[in-house]
């Protein structure tokens, strides 16, 4: 199975565009709890995506590729922003950050998904899931 | 997302089902800016029918708490499904608001 999307959305549009993302990996088998993990995960990057490195403009476009090898699903995002500093991002659960309102996009996808890098300063991510598990 | 509200007495128990999310969110905060309007100072957000939680969705409810302990109030949350609740665990942000089993719970915790 391979996705392959270019995506020009607001911010706000993500949730329903990620909802037949979802519907669509559902069909493939993905176990419910294993799909919630992955809806939250790449609503998470493409809002990122979209509001921090697009700055939401719609003229920019961001990049979705999912391909599927057996029990492993892989999830690359691209936008065409400046990138940002991943390396030294705040940690959400510390006790001063707790109320903040943002900063917990990243740690998300880390603690929902299996594995996450990224490329290209930050613009480019991949993220995977391994399938056969129950989920977080 | 819906919304559906029960007042008893002094206390809004809310019903939110559905997806607390970056295009939800605005409904929940017109809610609570009726229950400011309306004094409200207490209130339950109900969880039991809620599928799904994300960052924007869990700033908007550090939002609303944030509002409710400006004028003394309190905002409880009960009935988290399980990878709702999961959620909040990984944020650590059940340490943050107050998490009830139920509304029975939550009530009893308003005393």
């Amino acid at each position: 199975m391979i996705i392959n999307e270019e995506i020009k959305l607001f911010p706000q549009e993500v949730p329903s565009f990620t909802k037949k993302i979802i519907k669509k990996l559902k069909i493939n088998g993905i176990k419910e709890k294993v799909l919630f993990d992955i809806k939250l995960a790449l609503n998470e990057a493409l809002i990122n995506a979209i509001k921090h490195g697009n700055k939401s403009d719609k003229k920019k476009s961001v990049f979705l590729k999912i391909t599927r090898q057996k029990d492993k699903l892989e999830i690359c995002i691209e936008d065409q922003g400046k990138g940002f500093d991943y390396q030294n991002l705040q940690l959400p659960t510390d006790e001063n950050n707790l109320t903040k309102q943002s900063g917990r996009g990243v740690f998300l996808i880390k603690n929902f998904m299996d594995e996450l890098v990224f490329f290209n300063q930050g613009c480019k991510l991949k993220m995977v899931k391994h399938l056969n598990r129950e989920g977080r | 997302m819906k919304i559906s509200e029960d007042k008893k007495n002094d206390i809004m128990a809310v019903s939110v089902s559905g997806e607390i999310n970056i295009d939800t969110s605005p409904d929940l905060r017109k809610a609570f800016d009726q229950y400011a309007k309306q004094g409200i100072k207490k209130v339950i957000i109900d969880c039991a029918n809620l599928t799904y939680i994300d960052s924007s969705g869990l700033a908007t409810l550090i939002e609303l708490m944030q509002r409710l302990k400006k004028i003394k109030g309190e905002l409880k949350i009960c009935n988290l499904a399980e990878k709702v609740k999961s959620v909040f665990e990984v944020t650590k942000l059940d340490k943050l608001f107050d998490i009830c089993s139920n509304q029975e719970q939550a009530v009893e915790r308003f005393k």
